[in-house]
């Protein structure tokens, strides 16, 4: 008896699903919202703040300004002059640094428990009294500069990149890159960006996350020290004008002596979270299955047959407007038909992704989250995300539901999306072969 | 009277209001007196010997569902493959990526997804190396099936020629960006003909040639048990991964008589080499004498080194060339401390118009440092952070199983975890002067891209 109760409660323990993160989360009465990921594997803790606030909302003309104001929150406040934050969290055994995308500006410092307080005080404080001088502004600036030359002028990729997503998304906001232009950078003021900070940097517009060896109680207890006296300014702001309506197709094409090989790519316009959870899980799945793994459709039909040297799929719905998916190719040569390629390979991955790939692809998914429980920076992010993106924490545990509700029917409609409605582009960057190519 | 009073108030609260918001948060005081203590990390990391004799190093963890186990071979990455065989190894565990006899490509990553397991291989200039990590309740059928990858590969023809093509296209691409060209440049130009400068480049032609025999020759002369490190973390006993490691290591021949590669007489002669190409900005890479890990000087100088360019923004050549002149959006150093190749590199990418104001700045405040040394200030703080960051390396479980395949690697001895901070600690101001006097005073080697007259 005790043997078949055993062998019982050994399965359960088998096929038990993970919980995703065990993420509990509470607002403060200025609005903050914090979420919490207890992991006490060691004694270490990931703090991020999540500002909801990014390139997509600079006003015309003011491009780089979220980017250039990211920087500027190193560089001193009423109370934590000059560079000095990076100072103290050096003293205090930290990693910190800061990203801006098109939709949020994220700040993030990864220490030893014991100087979580650390942490807190300097963000709690950054978000209220940052006092910048003329010369740290000028100074911040030219890097950023350097910085826009480093990661875009220097590479043909990011540089042909521009182009595309410029040509994708025209005039909506996610056309601008995030460092702003060249031109926009030099001519951006101090007034700007603090104009920018009083608008945006307020505890109702911000998630903090905290992710590692503490608990709920404690972390209430905290993050009301720190943060519970800051004013909310009511940030009430328009939401940009994100959605493109249109389906057209567009199509760009660079040659570049730098470029030594072909490279194709197929953007599309898709619907994210918040416009169609259903597609979007469902699109999730069918690109897994379609391109994204090393046992993919498209890597087994494709790559490992010799029809090209590679392939594959690559879906970003995390974004507060409209998401992409994307497919792209390194064919084997110079007259690979693209377009019949794209058609063909959606069609036929279509109709062979059966009710039980599906429900693989499923089990695939929900059998990794057990890593998730691993590295509390890796949660952060992922909490942190779908935050910032207004998914409440029971939403975000119930992740695997929403994974395991997704229908053949759904898939279905989103691939015909893809194929029929939605706006996209395809690049071709190529190479330019003529005499001297390495003196001109 | 009373507008006299009320004057004085108000500047008594403008005052106040002055001072209160003028007044700077003490950090210290916050840290001594929060809820939240300080902690040792608690998990110890065991030398184990198997029944059959195979030492791995272990940090049970249970607290985890997961496995993570580690290894690499010493004597079996790409600077030890045979000149004619050039990519040898780097071929081979591309190859494993195949699967077995039994489970064809699709079934067997079929296999690794449903389960959630990972398995993968690689080789850099020393070592060929391997991973796996498991669900612990997926333990039994993950490390059965490494054993079958390693023993039962698959291995067939077509699979070696799509890598083959694959491995073609990445020396075609290899200089697209001035980033990648300058890397392979810097390599050949500190290693000349060593076996340590081989790149795609060079690998290319003995690529095309390998056959299926030359990669099973490989896998049986190359990956020997005497020279084989292990690190296991996570959920499992060590009777448990003994056991599996009993099951797949001893199974490899018990030795080989491979030669341990000479050291590289590296070039540091402090000239400059020129890649002409037209760029947005001038990319740097510079070298100059490093230190061994297990050498005296190695904390002396890893302090010195963090002082001058390797803390991020707040180092000294930071401070200068970024934070107060905006010249670059980074200029670092960091060690290279191989037993074969002891460097301190550094880098920095800027404007053509800014390379000559930068250049000075680094030779200045290399002078500098290497004949006042650094001040107590600097080296309190960069002890402080050196001894308040040591927990976070413990972040993921996984990953400590590669720090103790890493730490054997070093020879840094089963205590090190213990001992680690004491090595910081007991650094004294001389010991960081005469380091920084010793390998801060030569000029560099340096190789760059983009400075067109």
């Amino acid at each position: 008896m005790l043997k078949i109760l055993l062998f019982i409660l050994c399965c359960f323990v088998n096929i038990a699903e993970a919980k995703f993160l065990g993420a509990e989360e509470f607002y403060l009465g200025n609005g903050l919202r914090v979420v919490v990921v207890p992991n006490h594997k060691a004694p270490v803790i990931k703090q991020m703040i999540w500002y909801k606030v990014g390139t997509v909302d600079e006003p015309l003309g003011k491009g780089g300004i979220a980017h250039l104001l990211e920087h500027l929150m190193f560089r001193g406040t009423k109370k934590v002059k000059d560079s000095s934050f990076n100072n103290i969290i050096e003293a205090h055994g930290g990693q910190s640094n800061a990203f801006t995308s098109h939709d949020f500006t994220v700040y993030y410092e990864f220490l030893d428990i014991s100087r979580l307080e650390v942490a807190l005080a300097l963000e709690a404080d950054r978000m209220q009294n940052l006092h910048i001088s003329d010369e740290a502004f000028e100074t911040e600036r030219k890097i950023v500069f350097q910085e826009r030359k480093q990661r875009i002028s220097n590479s043909p990729f990011a540089r042909f990149g521009e182009v595309v997503t410029k040509t994708l998304w025209q005039n909506n906001p996610y056309a601008r890159p995030i460092t702003g232009t060249e031109d926009e950078i030099n001519s951006l003021t101090k007034q700007d960006a603090i104009d920018f900070y009083n608008m945006y940097y307020s505890p109702d517009n911000a998630v903090l996350v905290l992710a590692g060896d503490i608990d709920i109680d404690t972390a209430k207890k905290l993050a009301k020290k720190y943060f519970a006296d800051i004013k909310a300014k009511n940030v009430n702001r328009k939401q940009p004008d994100f959605y493109i309506t249109q389906n057209t197709s567009f199509e760009v094409k660079q040659q570049n002596v730098e470029i030594k090989q072909v490279r194709l790519s197929e953007k599309y316009v898709v619907p994210h979270f918040a416009q169609n959870i259903e597609q979007t899980f469902a699109l999730m799945l069918f690109s897994s299955y379609f391109g994204e793994t090393s046992n993919s459709y498209l890597k087994r039909n494709y790559v490992l047959t010799n029809k090209v040297l590679s392939a594959s799929s690559y879906y970003q719905p995390y974004a507060r407007g409209q998401g992409s998916f994307s497919i792209s190719v390194v064919p084997n040569n110079e007259d690979f038909d693209f377009d019949k390629f794209v058609n063909k390979a959606l069609t036929d991955a279509l109709l062979l992704f059966t009710q039980e790939k599906l429900e693989d692809e499923k089990k695939k998914i929900l059998t990794s989250f057990v890593y998730m429980l691993d590295n509390p920076e890796d949660a952060a992010s992922i909490v942190g995300s779908f935050a910032a993106l207004g998914f409440d924490v029971q939403q975000i545990e119930n992740y695997a539901q929403y994974i395991k509700d997704v229908k053949l029917e759904d898939v279905k409609k989103a691939v015909s999306y893809l194929q029929n409605d939605a706006t996209n582009v395809k690049a071709s960057l190529l190479p330019l072969l003529h005499k001297g190519e390495n003196d001109d | 009277m009373t507008k006299i009073l009320s004057f004085i108030s108000v500047l008594v609260l403008i005052v106040l209001g002055v001072v209160y918001r003028n007044s700077t948060i003490d950090f210290d005081k916050i840290v001594a007196n929060s809820v939240l203590k300080e902690k040792t990390f608690n998990k110890i990391a065991q030398e184990i010997v198997t029944p059959k004799g195979i030492k791995y190093w272990l940090i049970e963890d249970k607290q985890i569902e997961l496995i993570g186990l580690s290894f690499s071979f010493d004597k079996a990455g790409t600077a030890y493959d045979e000149q004619e065989s050039q990519g040898l190894s780097l071929i081979a565990a591309q190859m494993l990526d195949e699967g077995t006899k039994e489970y064809d490509y699709e079934k067997y990553h079929n296999f690794l997804d449903l389960h959630g397991v990972a398995i993968g291989f690689s080789a850099d200039k020393e070592y060929f190396n391997g991973y796996i990590t498991t669900p612990s309740y997926n333990k039994m059928q993950a490390f059965d099936m490494l054993d079958k990858v390693l023993f039962e590969p698959r291995l067939g023809d077509d699979f070696l020629s799509i890598l083959k093509n694959k491995f073609a296209v990445s020396v075609k691409t290899q200089r697209e960006t001035p980033k990648s060209e300058l890397a392979l440049k810097f390599k050949q130009e500190i290693y000349g003909n060593h076996p340590y400068a081989r790149t795609v480049e060079t690998m290319a032609e003995s690529v095309e040639k390998l056959t299926i025999n030359d990669i099973k020759n490989f896998l049986q002369a190359d990956l020997v048990q005497n020279n084989l490190i292990i690190g296991v973390a996570g959920n499992i006993t060590a009777d448990e991964a003994s056991k599996f490691i009993d099951m797949i290591f001893a199974k490899f021949n018990r030795e080989n008589n491979k030669p341990k590669l000479k050291a590289p007489k590296l070039n540091l002669i402090p000239e400059i080499t020129d890649i002409k190409r037209k760029t947005a900005q001038v990319i740097s890479s510079f070298a100059l004498k490093g230190v061994k890990r297990l050498d005296a000087d190695f904390y002396p100088l890893h302090i010195a080194n963090y002082i001058f360019a390797g803390s991020g923004l707040t180092s000294r050549l930071s401070l200068i060339t970024r934070e107060k002149e905006g010249l670059t959006y980074g200029a670092y150093t960091y060690l290279v401390t191989d037993e074969n190749s002891p460097l301190i590199i550094g880098g920095f990418s800027l404007v053509p118009e800014n390379y000559s104001k930068m250049k000075e700045l680094l030779s200045e405040q290399m002078q500098k440092f290497a004949t006042n040394g650094a001040t107590k200030d600097e080296l309190k703080a960069a002890k402080d952070y050196l001894l308040a960051s040591y927990n976070l390396r413990f972040k993921s479980t996984l990953a400590l199983s590669g720090m103790l395949n890493e730490m054997q690697k070093s020879k840094l001895g089963l205590d090190f975890l213990q001992k680690r901070n004491d090595y910081i600690k007991s650094v004294t101001l001389d010991d960081v002067n005469k380091a920084a006097a010793k390998y801060f005073a030569a000029k560099p080697k340096e190789v760059r891209i983009g400075l067109i007259e």
